[in-house]
């Protein structure tokens, strides 16, 4: 029985760890999409349009970070 | 009337209206009228399209338009045209991110049925999944998004500017001036081009400057007379 709850457990913490290694190298992605979408701003800027997207690309990042902590505390 | 096709009154090469005498204007005008008919009515049909001068978040063709600035803009450079792809070129992505977002659902549809063992994890990490898996999708349409948004062609009274922007880490900027245009062309072939009027432009550059080929964009036929003009040229070339 407590092997049982054993291997549960640490499928559990694989999975956890699985979990936070990928959305790492997501925000990590993004970071790197924020910093394109800033650099193409700078060479084409589309108004309101540019900034926007700028916007969205640092709301994923700030998103991207809170699930990362909230998978650290919860999971 | 637009000031690239018309002649600068402050320019000293530009006549003054008060030093030429009525006999000389009519001669003037006997002289040059074929090819002043021919930019009257390239200035006309330029200027009639007002449907497509306002720049948006989905906007894959513009005339003049207001609020967009580029980096090395010359001294007085004006914008004249602004060229993405047809947004109709988006669909494939689009229905990908659709499949990918009905995915889960059909994936625990599946498992309602015993096929799959959902039930082995705690909801918990069910619901941190899914969250996950969203994200990833909003991702890939933010990216696919912005790759579509920044592969820009721009037409100027002076240049004609091709900005390539892909994978995120590749970006390319092409400019060549006005006066090394050689050829201008388009091809559209196919239904759906033909249908929602879209094709590629060809701009073929005289010496070592690369040539430039806008890609799917809108009313090719409409671009290529506009450069035709610009360039001096008023036939239309089909490729």
């Amino acid at each position: 029985m407590f092997d049982q709850i054993f291997d549960t457990f640490s499928a559990l913490t694989l999975i956890k760890v699985l979990f936070l290694v990928v959305n790492g190298m997501y925000v990590a992605f993004l970071l790197v999409v924020y910093k394109q979408s800033r650099a193409m701003q700078a060479v084409v800027n589309d108004g309101t349009s540019s900034q926007l997207l700028n916007t969205i690309a640092l709301l994923n990042i700030i998103i991207g970070v809170s699930l990362f902590v909230a998978a650290l505390i919860v999971l | 009337m637009p000031d690239i096709f018309v002649g600068n009154p402050k320019d000293s090469n530009f006549p003054k209206k008060e030093s030429v005498s009525e006999s000389e204007k009519i001669n003037k005008e006997q002289v040059e009228e074929p090819k002043s008919i021919d930019h009257r009515r390239q200035i006309v049909e330029f200027q009639a399209d007002k449907e497509h001068s306002h720049s948006h978040l989905f906007s894959s063709y513009c005339e003049k338009p207001s609020g967009v600035t580029f980096a090395d803009k010359l001294e007085n450079e004006e914008l004249l045209l602004f060229l993405r792809k047809h947004l109709i070129t988006n669909v494939p992505w689009i229905v990908s991110a659709l499949a990918l977002s009905l995915a889960p659902f059909i994936l625990i549809a599946i498992a309602g049925f015993g096929a799959l063992p959902i039930n082995l994890l705690p909801p918990v990490y069910i619901t941190m999944i899914l969250f996950l898996y969203y994200f990833f999708v909003i991702g890939f349409i933010f990216v696919h998004y912005l790759t579509w948004f920044y592969n820009i062609g721009l037409v100027t009274n002076q240049r004609i500017i091709d900005i390539d922007f892909s994978s995120l880490v590749f970006e390319n900027v092409d400019a060549t001036k006005l006066s090394q245009v050689e050829d201008v062309g388009y091809k559209q072939v196919g239904i759906i081009r033909s249908i929602f009027d879209y094709g590629n432009v060809h701009v073929h550059t005289a010496g070592p400057a690369a040539n430039f080929e806008f890609n799917a964009v809108p009313h090719p036929e409409r671009i290529i007379n506009i450069i035709n003009a610009l360039i001096g040229k008023t036939q239309h070339i089909h490729v």
